[in-house]
């Protein structure tokens, strides 16, 4: 495969060149397919958007200049559809009130509340439906009573009996005379012509059809364009639309069942920022979000580095038993790891507590659980530190080391002042990415705690991370809140990337002390 | 490297393709591309993984009837959201079955039509199962099966049925074993598998608002009966009937092992109690001496029509029509293991089936699980309030304060 493709880049051969027609064919195809659906939708600019991107993929292939090009495009549009595009949804969200409550655009809301606002008229009659249009190509219904099997067709004037009818075993009208009678496939796609077809039976009743039946019925809601607002007949309620919000409300306050989604501005960052509770419990989660990464970085470096200094000592024998043992963290699955240490955290019957005689409440004391969520972590964590500092070690300078003895360094001071330093240089940027890793390390703790303890009423927990936080917001308690969770994830990522911002400029700087 | 960028690109471009066409909303793509009108003749159904095979081989007397391809999708554990997603976007099946306590939330959503019951169909069905789907005074669901929890008895180590709630801590306590009772509680408390506990000291969640829907403004957590209840959690949690390291994950194994004669479980433990071969009895949950009886949650499973159906015909006619029949109700109940939502289908099921009248005994005084929007916010703080009262860790009053005052924060910002 590898050298395939790099013929093609070079030099035309014939394996190459099939490769490539073959890829652009498949190229071609799949933007003919994914075309239809656009078309059929209406969706121009999608399709406009499609159409530059394929553009752009041929003629980057198709020509034999701009070879960098050639490399960076994928990458590109890769970065563009999965990194860019998110980000700025997400940025778009937090200022809309998307959520629970208001999914739907307004036009879908008063549909559907008009939609609950239809009433069967009581011991009114119910009909079999079959649809059809009139010789003069109306809209017909034509129905059956339930209750006496009579016939009758229903058009815009109102319901007339019908004389000679054909139905099928059901009794559903199949032919009649001076109709054209629908199939059920006819019936069933042409449902929505039917629906907005008017039946009077009395001055505010008609026909309703629901499936293959219909009803006598009234709809006692309306909306109206000029107030912008939907009037409820029956129970005189009016709702008026809050374009700021996105919901129908009535005078003294009370919502209509459907809001629709809004721009909302900086609602939700002022949310963020003026909830006093929203915001201590920001700060602590923050703290405790910059403890926890820094305290599993610090955990597993020493036990990893312990583990592998101990290793690494001349004359320690059966090393690979004790390396492949001190593995075995790093290759079982994390996820099913954690699901064991939260078993064995169990107050009652958990390993832990038995082993060692205690009643902890794990799961139930702020500091219990912040240590469980420390320890469960560096055990999973410490492999890898195990490893890169096993193979630092042996990569370490002999000639510093001896020198540092025959100065008469003994095995600590040697340790402090030649060894580690010699490490950090090399580990420093992997500890940091560690640290970024862990500071959003999400799995540990939804898995191990989800978060708890909650004292009831709390927002939240006492081991959450932002990101974990940041999670139950938007999904967590079946209530969504897109809108309030994009804000405060926008705000977790300028956290991290100042974060990051301040360690990668550290890390240059000691790079250069060290070097 | 540049076949598999190629590939790459090709793989995003067709990304982009599908991406574009889930806003195109028809879901015809793969059959109605020659003929003019986007008929599909396909009708779609998504329901979870318990029910996804039971529907399966419901819907074929539907498809022999009406020529109409009927498809069952399944999505495990993401249902709700997944329809909410879907159908926001005018994708998503034609219909969902779900439980009722989703019917605020998705009708809230604007994703659920709503539809019409006559007077008789209504009185034909069991009267809570009507009211857990309806919704500012309209019915958004066709019921079709209810299910509650109630008492697993071990007749081996207690048998006697205990009458009362206390006899039932005496048999669990003179039986010998580790446990009294299992009611899974968790770290997170469980509400649900709790509220027979808190209903029968006089709690309640929601207030009704006089129309036949639930008052969000009505908040029964902190009310007299409801700090009773988290005094009794915390009563019972101090004997040790209660423990927080009780949770779903364990309840129902402990009890196969006769860790316990009592469990607090619902029809889906059938299943893994038979299969270990013990002999037990399902009956109601005891309520306390001189209080209330205790009163589980009744769960309604029912069929939602999307109100971005394509078919909304073939839909309605299966929603409205279809499984509203008595044989209809009673085959899934077959299916199902569930006791259906029809009196009339119900009654032929419960004959001779003794777990599922224990069910139906223990379901007597039930009450629907609260279907509005409000209840989202209940779930957690009633939970954790639960738990802190099962630790010892505050006094019922506190923890129905504070749970009461963080669910009104919930509902007055929502």
């Amino acid at each position: 495969m590898l050298d395939q493709r790099s013929q093609a880049a070079g030099s035309q051969t014939a394996a190459g060149l099939i490769a490539k027609i073959v890829v652009l064919a498949v190229v071609a195809s799949l933007a003919a397919w994914a075309a239809l659906p656009l078309i059929r939708a209406g969706a121009w600019w999608a399709l406009a958007v499609e159409a530059a991107v394929v553009a752009i993929v041929f003629y980057t292939y198709l020509q034999r200049r701009a070879v960098p090009l050639k490399y960076l495009v994928p990458g590109t549009l890769l970065l563009i559809t999965f990194q860019i595009i998110p980000v700025i949804m997400t940025i778009g969200t937090s200022f809309s009130n998307y959520g629970d409550g208001h999914r739907v655009d307004k036009d879908q809301a008063v549909e559907v509340i008009i939609a609950a606002g239809v009433q069967q008229t009581p011991d009114s009659a119910t009909y079999l439906l079959a649809g059809g249009e009139t010789t003069a190509g109306e809209l017909a219904l034509l129905l059956t009573d339930t209750a006496d099997g009579s016939h009758w067709a229903g058009t815009e004037e109102g319901l007339t009996e019908l004389g000679d009818v054909e139905t099928d075993e059901t009794g559903r009208i199949t032919a009649a005379d001076g109709y054209t009678v629908w199939d059920l496939e006819e019936l069933n796609e042409r449902q929505a012509e039917l629906a907005e077809l008017a039946v009077p039976t009395g001055a505010d009743t008609g026909i309703r059809i629901q499936g293959l039946s219909a009803f006598e019925g009234t709809s006692t809601r309306e909306y109206d364009a000029d107030c912008d607002c939907i009037t409820d007949s029956a129970t005189g309620t009016v709702w008026t639309a809050d374009d700021e919000n996105g919901r129908f409300v009535t005078e003294d306050g009370e919502e209509a069942l459907v809001g629709w989604r809004v721009g909302v501005g900086w609602d939700n960052y002022a949310r963020l920022f003026t909830d006093a509770e929203m915001r201590s419990a920001f700060l602590g989660v923050f703290v405790w979000n910059l403890a926890f990464a820094a305290g599993s970085v610090l955990f597993t470096f020493a036990l990893g580095l312990g583990a592998a200094m101990a290793l690494n000592r001349p004359g320690m024998r059966g090393t690979k038993a004790y390396r492949a043992i001190m593995i075995l963290p790093y290759a079982m699955p994390s996820f099913a790891m954690i699901l064991v240490w939260a078993q064995m955290f169990n107050r009652d019957f958990g390993l832990v507590n038995e082993l060692l005689g205690l009643n902890v409440n794990w799961f139930g004391e702020t500091w219990a659980a912040r240590a469980m969520a420390l320890v469960t972590n560096t055990w999973l964590g410490f492999p890898y530190m195990f490893l890169i500092c096993l193979g630092a070690l042996q990569a370490l300078p002999a000639d510093s080391l001896e020198a540092a003895k025959i100065d008469g360094a003994t095995g600590t001071t040697a340790f402090r002042k030649i060894t580690l330093p010699l490490l950090l240089v090399s580990l420093t940027p992997l500890l940091i990415s560690s640290f970024a890793f862990n500071f959003n390390n999400f799995n540990a703790i939804e898995l191990l705690t989800g978060g708890n303890p909650f004292r009831a009423g709390d927002d939240v927990g006492g081991t959450d991370l932002l990101i974990t936080y940041a999670f139950r917001q938007a999904f967590g308690s079946s209530t969504s809140d897109y809108g309030f969770a994009s804000a405060v994830s926008m705000f977790i990522f300028l956290i991290v990337a100042t974060i990051s911002a301040i360690m990668f400029r550290t890390t240059r700087k000691q790079e250069e002390v060290f070097a | 490297m540049r076949r598999r960028t190629i590939g790459t690109a090709a793989v995003s471009a067709a990304a982009l393709g599908a991406a574009a066409a889930c806003g195109s909303g028809d879901d015809d793509s793969d059959s109605g591309e020659e003929s003019g009108p986007d008929f599909s003749g396909e009708l779609v159904i998504w329901a979870d993984e318990t029910r996804t095979p039971i529907l399966k081989e419901y819907v074929k007397d539907f498809e022999s009837q009406f020529g109409v391809k009927v498809t069952v999708e399944e999505h495990v554990e993401t249902l709700r959201e997944d329809f909410l997603t879907a159908t926001e976007q005018g994708q998503g099946p034609d219909i969902m079955v779900g439980p009722h306590d989703w019917t605020g939330q998705l009708a809230g959503d604007g994703v659920i039509s709503p539809i019409t019951l006559g007077a008789d169909v209504q009185s034909a069905l069991n009267e809570a199962s009507v009211r857990a789907v309806t919704v500012d005074g309209q019915i958004w669901g066709a019921p079709y099966s209810i299910e509650n929890i109630g008492l697993f008895r071990n007749t081996d180590l207690a048998p006697e049925a205990p009458a009362t709630f206390e006899e039932l801590v005496q048999a669990g306590t003179d039986a010998g074993t580790e446990n009294a009772l299992l009611i899974p509680v968790g770290v997170d408390g469980d509400p649900y598998h709790g509220y027979p506990i808190f209903s029968s000291m006089g709690g309640y969640l929601f207030g009704s608002d006089g129309e036949g829907s639930l008052d969000p403004n009505d908040l029964g957590v902190d009310s007299e009966g409801g700090v009773a209840g988290f005094e009794k959690f915390r009563e019972l949690g101090e004997d040790g009937v209660l423990s927080t390291s009780i949770n779903g994950d364990n309840t129902v194994s402990f009890f196969t092992e006769g860790r316990a004669p009592f469990l607090i479980s619902g029809p889906w433990s059938i299943a893994d109690v038979q299969t270990a071969g013990m002999n037990y009895e399902v009956g109601a949950i005891p309520g306390f001496e001189g209080r209330d009886p205790a009163a589980p949650f009744l769960g309604v499973q029912a069929f939602f029509l999307s109100s971005k159906a394509d078919n909304v015909t073939f839909a309605q006619e299966l929603i409205t029509n279809f499984v509203l029949r008595e044989d209809d109700q009673l085959k899934l109940a077959e299916l199902g293991d569930r006791v259906p939502a029809l009196t009339a289908a119900a009654e032929t099921y419960l004959e001779g089936n003794a777990d599922a009248a224990g069910f139906a005994a223990a379901g007597e005084n039930a009450v629907p699980m609260p279907n509005i929007p409000a209840m989202n916010a209940v779930w957690e703080p009633f939970g954790r309030a639960e738990a802190d009262c099962v630790d010892g860790a505050s006094t019922g009053a506190d923890a129905a304060a504070t749970a009461a005052q963080t669910i009104r924060d919930a509902i007055a910002e929502s």
